[in-house]
């Protein structure tokens, strides 16, 4: 790939003309079409669209439960379900989209297509455990389907004994079983990204020439594979209790149901951080790139990273200030709590301060980027509500904990998940999305989310407990403007499923690199070839090697090419009107 | 819109005053910087916007000392927060000695309340303003969780142990209580109400229901009709720990461990609490009385929640009533293991002499306190006792 020179800085040339660009003759998605080249793909390329498509019904499903909530919390007294239904279309939405979507979304679809191209690599470390990740992630998602559409579940996502042990009818073994085996294609998933990222660099890809995109899904699998078996420990637990009536959680076999909430918290907590970091890991190569500057304080924002990772394990007590805990721990993981924002907080700072002098494109991967840093903004400031523990005894299993979680989970994951999916559209299918409506489904999307969670806020406050089918009737005000804002965002959801498909077939070919980005996946051929590179690539310098003042330079000499084939197009076009008259006659003429 | 927030008129406490204004205090801070990163991107996406002239020259890649200060400014600011929050959640946990002490049982889908004087209510709490509230609460099936907005407070109510909570209303009025911890169907039909009333209005409310009995009353009618009586009463041919005066004295009682003799195991002293008497009832086999056979019958699924709240009450009410008598009870409260054994000797014939006020008695066949056997505080003994722990502050 060529570059130009700047000062000192050597900087990516301008993408090539439009009409230069075409799809390569082989790539990973035309070397064979059957059914079997699919299923049995080692690719993990293929791997990650398996689990896009995979991940987008999830999806769905979980986005139904929501939708479904939203509607009946229209009235007071349920406007369109019975109690029982609401309980179950909740603890779907939850189980569905935490299980099934938000953990495996960026990690699995995003980590898996790029992890290898970014760090100059043919594949992952273990293509087989990749595959077989997969299988388990189908596994666990057709059982937990499955146990949504024969009877459902109304335990919440959270499983709380001895409510799922005892006292919940429906398919809960069915969804736990679904859980429990998605766990572990988390784990698989976590394994393979670390093997790789300490195995497979390419030569000259040093640790701090990484770029941040790779640190935090280094941070995020060691989550995983750290973390993930202790849930899995859990649901074990609960199955052999709901199934064999072993005393372990039910205190009326001898069990302690508070030790259930600490074993679950211990993974669950955590897991927020599985669903963030990769978000952060998202924001950091787009910021970088439509600002046109590396990212400032690469470092910190690297060793933040691990930092939340760290400090996040030591959290979960947080979310148990109000259960028969002693004031004491509850001190001690208010602290850390307090503790965890740090570092979130210097990753927003050096994301802010590197938009400073930057070059600021705002496509739709940036809007999404821009957005992701404010509401997560917004969702972490509202964390230390949570973590003190003199307002959590208000506030813990309100809605200001629904508004804050998904001020993080939403406002923050799902607009990552769907900056990278913009951003890196175009290197995953050739071809470009419609840039419009992509800004127009992202201004929907960041609307709507607000007007839907910023009112749960007040209602977390005014005292509304979460999980209510049915609520005093003071409170339907702000339930009703948060069902609107969900239709608004709903909008936004659907928008880039149809102008995504439509542009797999009549988007523009986009070329190698669409963006004029630094990294090493856009250095290859877009869609990428099944071993990613002709040759492997050697890295001389770090990453993001963007300069603002350079792709000023270049758009404004871009800018005069196009203002003289405009003059010169005006020109001919004025001449030809006046029968060969030239341009002076006709000034002279009009004077 | 106009906002209006109707929860800052529904304020009922002193605390919740207090918990409003740190609430206050973090929406502030909260605000301030999310705005301030709000109008910083809007700046910079203005100012340095593709195409528009600006100074882009030599921009910064990294600055220790911009890190440290967003790395320490903050630090400090929640730091202080930690504080605070902290320091008013301790002094919450404090339990006020003079509190009113009322039983809460909650079971799907509803709130069970007995006040001390005898009268239940459903979903309904009353109580008079101006006094401490203590609210010792039990679930009889799956976690609840006790929320009154008005007093921005919440406790979980645990099944198989005891949680507590306390409030101290200053605001006459009718408040919202909600269950917070989605415990099955109908979780978001668990409400009631709170009504906070004038101490002299409350003693006329008491007045006026139809309850024949205090709970210590109907707690006697229990320990007679469930046959607690035939074993722990004054003249009974089972051997069997009498009750006067135990609760909230330290007892010895030994542990069973499956595969070890009962007479094999140390004694530990711990205190004959809510809890203890609780487990006693439904799980005679987790702690032995030292010095008696494991003979008592569990009364799981034969007492409800609130029936043995009313026996705890009776048990409670039979410790003011020994107190005048005072027999040869030894003073157990300072004894080490040793000293007691050595007070109390083991002489089988006499139960009744030896166990009045719940001490361990001869066993005959065992060492009921061996020497050397440990003391052990509650807090580490038994797998519930850490509920109670709730209200008695940091120590």
């Amino acid at each position: 790939m060529s570059s130009i020179t700047v000062g000192d800085q050597a900087v990516p040339a301008p993408a090539p003309r439009r009409a230069d660009l075409k799809i390569p003759h082989e790539h990973y998605i035309n070397v064979d079409y059957s059914w079997k080249s699919w299923l049995l793909t080692l690719d993990h390329k293929r791997i990650a669209i398996l689990y896009l498509v995979s991940i987008t019904v999830m999806f769905g499903v979980g986005a139904l439960g929501a939708m479904l909530v939203r509607l009946n919390l229209l009235h007071p007294e349920g406007a369109i379900l019975k109690p029982e239904t609401y309980n179950r279309m909740f603890s779907m939405h939850g189980i569905v989209m935490v299980f099934f979507f938000l953990i495996p979304s960026i990690p699995a679809v995003f980590g898996n297509f790029l992890i290898p191209p970014m760090i100059g690599a043919k594949d992952l470390a273990f293509p087989k455990i990749n595959l077989l990740s997969w299988y388990l992630y189908i596994g666990g998602a057709a059982l937990g389907t499955g146990a949504m559409v024969f009877g459902g579940v109304d335990t919440g996502w959270t499983f709380y004994a001895p409510l799922s042990t005892q006292y919940a009818y429906g398919q809960v073994s069915l969804a736990i079983a679904g859980a429990f085996l998605a766990g572990f294609s988390s784990i698989l998933t976590g394994l393979n990204f670390i093997v790789t990222v300490h195995k497979m660099r390419a030569p000259g890809l040093t640790w701090f020439r990484l770029p941040l995109f790779v640190w935090s899904h280094y941070a995020t699998s060691l989550i995983q594979i750290l973390g993930t078996p202790v849930l899995a420990i859990t649901l074990l637990a609960l199955l052999v209790e709901r199934t064999f009536r072993v005393g372990i959680f039910d205190p009326s076999l001898g069990g302690d149901p508070v030790l259930m909430q600490h074993m679950f918290w211990f993974y669950s907590h955590p897991a927020v951080y599985i669903m963030i970091l990769p978000g952060m890991a998202v924001v950091s190569e787009i910021v970088a790139c439509f600002s046109r500057k590396p990212v400032f304080g690469y470092k910190f924002v690297a060793f933040a990273s691990l930092a939340i990772a760290i400090i996040g394990f030591l959290v979960w007590g947080h979310h148990m200030y109000t259960t028969a805990q002693s004031p004491v721990a509850g001190a001690i993981f208010s602290v850390l709590s307090f503790l965890v924002a740090i570092p979130s907080a210097i990753k927003v700072f050096n994301w802010t301060a590197t938009l400073h002098k930057g070059s600021i494109r705002l496509d739709t991967p940036m809007l999404y980027a821009l957005g992701f840093i404010v509401l997560f903004t917004i969702g972490g400031v509202t964390g230390l509500h949570l973590a003190a523990m003199a307002t959590d005894v208000h506030l813990q299993d309100t809605y200001f904990v629904v508004a804050h979680f998904h001020y993080v989970m939403v406002g923050g994951a799902i607009m990552a998940y769907l900056g990278a999916m913009h951003f890196w559209w175009p290197k995953m299918t050739g071809r470009m999305y419609p840039e419009a409506w992509g800004r127009v489904a992202a201004l929907l999307l960041l609307v709507g989310f607000n007007l839907t969670f910023f009112p749960q806020f007040i209602l977390g406050f005014e005292g509304m407990p979460r999980r209510y089918a049915t609520y005093p009737p003071e409170f339907q005000m702000l339930n009703v403007l948060s069902t609107a804002g969900s239709s608004i965002m709903g909008l936004g959801y659907l928008l880039p499923f149809f102008y995504l498909f439509w542009s797999l077939k009549y988007g523009r070919i986009a070329g190698p690199n669409p963006w004029r980005a630094t990294g090493l996946e856009w250095q290859t051929t877009s869609p990428p070839p099944t071993f990613n590179f002709d040759k492997t690539p050697v890295v001389t310098t770090g990453p993001y090697a963007y300069s603002p003042e350079a792709d000023e330079l270049m758009d404004a000499e871009a800018d005069l090419e196009r203002a003289q084939l405009e003059l010169a197009l005006t020109r001919t076009q004025i001449e030809e009107a006046h029968g060969g008259h030239g341009l002076e006659e006709e000034r002279r003429g009009g004077a | 819109m106009r906002v209006h927030l109707p929860i800052l008129e529904a304020r009922a406490s002193e605390f919740a005053a207090q918990s409003d204004l740190l609430f206050g205090v973090i929406t502030a801070i909260a605000a301030i910087s999310s705005i301030g990163i709000f109008l910083a991107v809007v700046f910079y996406v203005l100012y340095y916007r593709r195409g528009r002239h600006a100074d882009r020259s030599n921009p910064p890649l990294y600055n220790h000392i911009v890190e440290i200060v967003w790395t320490s400014v903050p630090l400090v600011i929640v730091m202080g927060i930690f504080a605070w929050s902290t320091l008013l959640f301790f002094s919450y946990k404090r339990m006020p000695p003079n509190a009113l002490e009322i039983n809460v049982v909650g079971k799907q889908w509803m709130w069970k309340i007995q006040q001390p004087a005898g009268r239940w209510e459903n979903n309904e709490l009353h109580v008079p303003a101006g006094r401490p509230i203590k609210l010792v609460m039990t679930s009889e099936d799956v976690i609840h969780s006790f929320f009154i907005p008005a007093m921005r407070v919440k406790q979980d109510v645990i099944p198989g142990q005891y949680t507590q909570m306390w409030f101290e209303p200053d605001r006459v009025g009718t408040y919202h209580l909600l269950c917070a911890e989605y415990c099955g169907t109908l979780h978001s039909k668990m409400a009631g109400t709170v009504t906070v009333m004038e101490p002299a209005e409350y003693e006329r409310w008491l007045a006026l229901g139809s309850y024949p009995e205090t709970a210590a009353a109907a707690g006697e009618r229990l320990f007679i009709r469930h046959g607690c009586s035939g074993c722990h009463g004054q003249n009974s041919p089972v051997r069997a720990p009498l009750l006067d005066g135990i609760f909230g004295r330290p007892i010895p009682v030994q542990v069973p461990k499956p595969g070890v003799p009962l007479d094999q195991i140390k004694a530990q002293v711990l205190v004959a609490d809510q809890r203890y008497i609780h487990d006693s009832i439904v799980l005679p086999e987790l702690e032995v009385a030292a010095g008696f056979k494991p003979i008592m019958p569990t009364f799981k699924g034969q007492l409800t929640e609130e029936q043995i709240f009313q026996l705890t009450a009776y048990i409670r009410s039979l410790g003011n009533r020994s107190r005048t008598e005072e027999r040869e009870r030894p003073r157990t409260d300072s004894l080490t293991p040793e000293e007691y054994k050595a007070r109390v000797g083991f002489t089988p014939a006499n139960i009744n002499q030896i166990t009045g006020g719940g001490t361990p008695a001869g066993g005959g066949n065992i060492g009921a306190v061996p020497p050397g056997g440990q003391t052990t505080p509650a807090s580490e003994i038994g797998r519930t006792t850490s509920g109670l722990n709730q209200g008695r502050g940091p120590r």
